[in-house]
């Protein structure tokens, strides 16, 4: 379970979100939708860790604990896991080497036996399949001269190597044409479970008719300012974000 | 006029004057004027324009005295070079303080490779030896003069037309001296048209001392013949490494040469190629990892005097510490050298505040249907690049080893032999830990 408790966040001064309180229970698939600029990216990089954020008020919670004082791959190593709006290409990285490295730093982290080579290849090649991604896609660089519909899923297949407790999706939408966010989409849903957790993060509504949320929030100017279930995703497609730059003015 | 002079200039005169190499009457000749040149000169200072970075005259405070040839062992030798070279399948031309060691060498490589010491070739007058010195005339540079005034060995190597060399030939140099000492020493390649050939060069001392070396690699590239040439030095830390690769390359040919520097004292790799026939091509590259006070000059002219070349570099340089790294890289087109193709580019990566990382690019194009670039990229590891690893569960220093191995790992495709290529990663990791 995820608690956000009143998180106030400045980046150099400026404050971006401004009293957060957000309650992610076990196998809840939770959305945030909000305008350009609400913030919602810096939620998700504040929860995975990144350091130029400065949390002047607040806490966030991972099963009960406080994750603040943890750097971003012990978070990996206690279940968080943020996928990336852009994931980030590292030419001389074979992905296959950076796979390896990550799920062997995070088993570690966890207690668990390190996987040999041969488990390690077959585990990892068995769920690129799964997720259509090309066995000469792992030969190359990371993330280096994929298409936007191959990096996306390349996060979903980290995602699943890593075995999060909670997966925080950035705008995994953006850049994907339809059949691109449909895989990427069954990707996701496929990881779905009783114990596993998601915050959706989007500026569309269309990712959410794939992956459906239990609840949707809407994010403005760095708070929640409204809570529903999945039609509010709807609505808001309808009438847009205008409403509420209306109550807030 | 009065020159003042010195300590280690005027010791370095007096070494040469004593290096009695026996040889022909044009090669005492050739060591009479290089030493003139080099008393002339004295030891290369920042007031001259190719030496602005590296300050030789106030590096070596003295000259050390020329070493003599000690004794060493095969299996002392795997040891210095680590079970990875070691284990490398290769032919071996040992240079024990610089002299060829006839014992540890495989001299009788392949029908249609012919190897000599440089002693024993200069004493025998060797035919295709009469070039010895003369592809480096006209520069003016103190260094060389002063190898070619004081070299004490060394080995002549020629590869007959169409040989194709099946295993690598590795040039093992190994300084034995208990004390600091010096080496000048010079290799002589002839690469016959269409031969083939790959080199492989390590440096190894016995003991944990200083040594002065001074290196002279001469290679003619024969019409279609293709080399490739890989070097590694990781000297101690107050050594001085002078090497000068000076190479002329025939029609369609193809050369290679990647160093690889780890750490040492002051180390200066010149290199001059000279395109000498159509359509012929070089790739002159390397990574240097400098901690400490370490000082790698990396000099280069590239100069196309034919048409249709091509010419590549691309250089890698991390620094840590109050590591200093130079490279200058000249291209120059002659008139006439029409669709010359040049890319020069060197990337330094700096891991404190304290290290230096100076470029000067450099092209003279006398040509006007020529394609030529250069580029220089100074910066330290991407926050963005170690986040995004980190998200993955990768730790802080997991993740800057991944993306040091990244940068230097990029373009490292140059080396075509597989091991050496891994090989290069492995000491890049370990130069890592270690720093």
């Amino acid at each position: 379970m995820l608690e956000i408790k009143n998180l106030h966040v400045e980046v150099e001064g400026q404050p971006i979100l401004n009293g957060i309180d957000l309650v992610i229970p076990d196998g809840e698939v939770h959305a945030i939708m909000g305008p350009n600029g609400s913030g919602k990216s810096t939620l998700s990089y504040v929860i995975a860790g990144k350091e130029e954020y400065d949390i002047t008020e607040g806490d966030i919670l991972y099963n009960g604990e406080s994750i603040l004082e943890m750097d971003p791959a012990e978070r990996v190593a206690a279940g968080l896991f943020l996928a990336f709006q852009y994931p980030i290409e590292i030419p001389g990285v074979a992905t296959m080497t950076f796979l390896r490295t990550a799920i062997n730093a995070v088993r570690k982290e966890r207690g668990e036996e390190e996987l040999s080579i041969p488990d390690m290849m077959k585990l990892i090649q068995e769920k690129a399949k799964q997720l259509g991604v090309k066995p000469e896609m792992l030969k190359r660089g990371l993330n280096v001269g994929f298409s936007g519909g191959e990096k996306k899923r390349m996060e979903i297949l980290q995602m699943a190597l890593l075995d999060p407790g909670m997966c925080i999706l950035d705008e995994t939408d953006s850049g994907l044409d339809i059949d691109a966010l449909r895989i990427v989409s069954e990707g996701v849903n496929a990881l779905r479970s009783e114990k596993r957790s998601m915050l959706v993060i989007t500026h569309y509504q269309r990712l959410l008719n794939y992956i459906v949320p239990d609840k949707v929030h809407v994010l403005k100017d760095g708070k929640v300012v409204r809570t529903g279930g999945k039609e509010l995703a709807l609505e808001l497609e309808e009438a847009g974000y205008a409403e509420y730059d209306e109550e807030l003015a | 006029m009065e020159l003042v002079r010195t300590d280690a200039e005027n010791g370095l005169i007096s070494f040469s004057e004593t290096a009695n190499l026996d040889g022909p009457a044009w090669l005492k000749e050739l060591q009479d004027t290089a030493r003139a040149e080099f008393q002339a000169l004295g030891l290369p200072n920042r007031r001259i324009e190719e030496w602005k970075y590296t300050d030789l005259k106030s590096a070596m405070k003295e000259a050390f005295q020329p070493a003599a040839k000690g004794d060493v062992s095969e299996s002392q030798i795997n040891d210095l070079l680590g079970a990875e070279l070691a284990a490398l399948e290769t032919h071996r031309l040992v240079f024990v303080d610089g002299q060829l060691d006839a014992g540890l060498s495989e001299l009788s490589i392949a029908e249609g490779v012919e190897v000599h010491s440089l002693r024993d070739a200069l004493t025998n007058d060797v035919s295709w030896l009469q070039s010895l010195g003369t592809l480096q005339q006209g520069t003016r540079d103190a260094v060389q003069a002063l190898n070619l005034a004081m070299m004490q060995g060394g080995a002549a190597l020629k590869i007959d037309e169409r040989k194709k060399v099946g295993k690598p030939i590795h040039l093992i140099f190994v300084a034995t001296s208990g004390e600091a000492s010096s080496v000048a020493s010079r290799l002589f390649f002839d690469i016959g048209a269409g031969a083939e050939v790959e080199f492989i060069e390590s440096h190894v001392s016995l003991h944990d001392v200083s040594c002065q070396t001074n290196l002279m690699t001469e290679v003619l590239v024969g019409d279609w013949a293709k080399v490739r040439h890989v070097k590694f030095t990781s000297d101690h830390k107050e050594s001085v490494h002078l090497s000068n690769v000076v190479g002329k390359l025939g029609k369609e040919s193809d050369y290679g040469l990647f160093q690889v520097t780890l750490d040492g004292g002051v180390t200066r790799n010149q290199i001059a190629i000279r395109y000498d026939g159509d359509e012929a091509k070089a790739d002159i590259s390397g990574v240097a990892l400098l901690s400490g006070k370490s000082h790698a000059d990396m000099t280069l002219v590239m100069d196309h005097a034919a048409l249709g070349c091509e010419s590549r570099e691309l250089f890698k340089t991390v620094l840590d510490d109050e590591g200093r790294a130079v490279f200058q890289g000249k291209v120059i087109v002659q008139p006439g050298a029409q669709k010359t193709d040049g890319e020069m580019m060197s990337k330094a990566l700096l891991l404190s505040e304290s290290a230096e990382f100076d470029s000067k690019p450099e092209l003279e194009i006398y040509a006007d249907d020529v394609l030529c670039g250069h580029g220089a990229t100074t910066g330290q590891i991407d926050e963005d690049l170690l986040f995004y690893l980190k998200a993955r569960g990768v730790s802080d220093a997991e993740a800057r080893s991944l993306l040091i191995q990244a940068f230097v790992g990029e373009g490292l495709e140059i080396i075509e032999n597989d091991t050496l290529r891994d090989y290069v990663i492995d000491r890049t990791l370990a130069w890592y830990e270690k720093a």
